[in-house]
């Protein structure tokens, strides 16, 4: 069991808006490791939708990504790159 | 009430004009059954709401595959209800409900509703919030299958051209439906300008009005309605005259848009390839959108006195600070360009000391040596100002630098403000670049040595032209001497520029001559890579840059500079400009 975690901004205009979160879902969602982005005192679920949107995270949030579990070092990598590609799913 | 015009107001959610007949969606609420089961009938339950959920997927999944639209937007609203309809968290907290609390399936799913909704309403960030409907959407279609009431819009498949959709709110599922028709405009009870209705609308560039109280009542499918988005009115069963008062405003708003699509849609490059970033300027945080909306680039000058006017004391760091933010959270991640306090002499804040009169104000302590000779008020701005560079592409810009040991100055007094945020522990970027004003001729003619220290150079032509040709333009016996084209301006201009590009550093004008379509073909002549303007003069100076060639601008800025007189350059962009502008002349005529 590993666990791994990484800091990255929102960069993107809409922040983690409807069409984002869904990316993140889905990116989330090809992991077995649980995955959270922690802001704040808040905690998000990277693999619930309504959990990510309920962060509001506008353009200029930190994001803490942490995940734990076998492919959680994969997992942030994969997530910190869809953010910094401002979500486009590649 | 029938037959009488009735007039709404609303939130103008999407702008334009529209007329047409009313198609009334009426769509009441679900009433849900709430009782509670038997510990033997929890696995019957969740098996309910497996179904329900699997069901409510299929159907979303249907609606997506037949919409064939070009509105992507539309499509990820779909998906990510669609996600949210598959959401697990969703089926394990409903289940945990049912089995937990013994509820029935549509009483846990309004539970869970409920919480998720209370969330959303409660957070700040307007857009975050109105995600609040999202949840409600998915919930009521989850609820309408577990109590067999699916109600989709196959009725919509017969409406005609100009039908306006008249209804409380629309779901994602209804605009998304509706979009393959051609449908004029939307009008909703429900709503703010986030919600579905205004961000599809907008989308698909057709006008809504959102907001509507008593509309539904008020309206029968079929009645002839003026909806006007922009004005945020919709006229129930219009009289003659509001109906050709809609034309006509129709028509204008068509035109106008028009040419703002065009100015927003492309880039202000020439047709030889060179790009010239056309900026705005403001000085109130809320005219950022205008500027976007008319094409702005950036931000290119933004004149902080307003913060200043109309107060007691001088706005302290946190003022600075929250004010810098606030428009970096509207900029949308394009650069700002923040002038620092011009004020003095003349013009203070009310309390200031030394507001005192001078004999001469143009030429008093003002702007940069107003704000040396107080530390505390300038240290205050050039802490807010570091402390919003984390939040946003920033340059800070000096006014009225006349000689180095200014800018130097500064320099050091950035230092020590950079060592007391550390100090503080506030988050504050080392490398805003730090600009500065050429307005005064001393500094223009030390250009070359201010570019080897100054990251960038803005040319404040309203000042630089006073100061160097000696005229106050608003005393009308030497008006008449005030020439943007003297053959003066040009050379200073041809100066300021030839040392920016010597040394590497950008050269922006801001203030009216980058407005003023005469001058824009020796500006890009002069290989400026700013232009900062009026958000009105935008689109019609993006139109004109992306008619010129750089190579014959920077040919004519050649030949300019050998003329003696205003008339003569002012002669001779005329014919370049009737020459290689198509609509050179009437580009010209209406001017900014």
């Amino acid at each position: 069991m590993s666990q791994s975690s990484r800091k990255v901004r929102i960069a993107n205009d809409l922040g983690v808006h409807l069409r984002a979160a869904g990316a993140l879902v889905q990116v989330a969602g090809r992991f077995v490791a649980e995955v959270w982005l922690d802001h704040n005192e808040a905690r998000a679920n990277a693999k619930s939708i309504m959990s990510v949107l309920s962060l509001a995270a506008s353009k200029g949030t930190e994001l803490d990504i942490v995940a734990s579990g076998d492919d959680a070092q994969a997992a942030v990598d994969a997530i910190v790159e869809l953010i910094e590609r401002g979500f486009e799913l590649s | 009430m029938t037959g009488r015009a009735r007039v709404f107001r609303g939130i103008g959610a999407s702008p334009g004009v529209a007329i047409g007949r009313v198609f009334l969606l009426d769509r009441s609420r679900v009433k849900t059954p709430h009782y509670h089961i038997q510990p033997d009938q929890v696995d019957y339950e969740i098996e309910r709401l497996r179904n329900a959920i699997g069901a409510s997927v299929g159907q979303m999944e249907t609606i997506r595959s037949r919409f064939v639209g070009d509105g992507k937007d539309h499509l990820s609203i779909l998906e990510a209800h669609e996600m949210m309809l598959r959401d697990k968290d969703l089926l394990d907290e409903t289940g945990q409900l049912i089995k937990k609390e013994l509820l029935n399936a549509e009483w846990a799913v309004t539970r869970v509703v409920g919480r998720l909704r209370t969330i959303f309403a409660r957070l700040s960030d307007p857009y975050f919030r109105e995600r609040q409907t999202d949840v409600d959407y998915m919930g009521e279609r989850i609820l309408r299958n577990l109590m067999g009431k699916v109600a989709d819009l196959t009725e919509l498949s017969h409406l005609d051209d100009a039908t306006v959709i008249v209804a409380h709110e629309l779901s994602p599922v209804d605009t998304a439906l509706l979009a393959r028709h051609r449908v004029t405009a939307f009008v909703t009870e429900a709503g703010g300008k986030t919600s579905h209705t205004s961000i599809v609308a907008r989308s698909m560039d057709v006008p809504a009005v959102v907001g509507v109280h008593g509309v539904i009542d008020a309206a029968g499918s079929g009645d002839l309605v003026v909806v006007d988005g922009s004005e945020g009115t919709v006229v129930l069963r219009p009289s003659h005259v509001q109906v050709e008062r809609g034309h006509k405003r129709s028509e204008k708003f068509r035109l106008l848009n028009l040419e703002l699509l065009e100015a927003k849609a492309l880039p202000a490059r020439t047709v030889d390839g060179r790009d010239v970033v056309v900026a705005g300027n403001i000085e109130l945080p809320n005219e950022v959108n205008t500027v976007l909306s008319r094409g702005g680039e950036e931000i290119g000058l933004y004149r902080t006195e307003f913060m200043f006017l109309g107060r007691k004391d001088p706005p302290n760091e946190e003022d600075h600070y929250r004010t810098y933010c606030r428009i970096f959270d509207d900029v949308g991640g394009r650069r700002v360009t923040v002038r620092t306090l011009d004020l003095g002499g003349d013009k203070m804040f009310a309390g200031a000391d030394g507001a005192v009169n001078e004999p001469n104000p143009a030429l008093g302590l003002r702007a940069i040596r107003y704000c040396l000779e107080h530390r505390d008020i300038f240290e205050a701005q050039l802490a807010g100002l570091l402390r919003a560079s984390t939040r946003g592409d920033l340059r800070i810009m000096l006014p009225m630098v006349s000689s180095i040991e200014e800018l130097r100055r500064v320099k050091e007094i950035i230092a020590t403000v950079q060592a007391r945020l550390t100090s503080e522990a506030k988050e504050y970027r080392k490398d805003v670049p730090l600009g500065i004003m050429i307005e005064v001729p001393s500094a223009a003619i030390t250009a070359d040595q201010l570019a080897r220290e100054a990251d960038f150079f803005s040319i404040g032509t309203n000042d630089l032209l006073q100061y160097l040709l000696a005229v106050d333009r608003t005393n009308e016996r030497v008006d008449y001497l005030y020439a943007p084209l003297h053959p003066a301006v040009l050379r200073t201009l041809n100066m300021i520029a030839s040392a920016a590009r010597t040394t590497h550093i950008p050269v922006s004008v801001c203030g009216e001559l980058a407005g003023d379509l005469e001058l824009t073909p020796i500006l890009v002549g002069l290989g400026v890579q700013q232009l900062s303007m009026n958000a009105g003069s935008i689109p019609k100076v993006k139109r004109l840059v992306r008619e010129l060639a750089y190579e014959e601008c920077r040919a004519l800025l050649e030949e300019t500079l050998l003329c003696a007189t205003h008339d003569e350059v002012a002669d001779m962009v005329r014919r370049f400009m009737r020459a290689k502008v198509g609509s050179g002349s009437d580009v010209l005529d209406d001017g900014p």
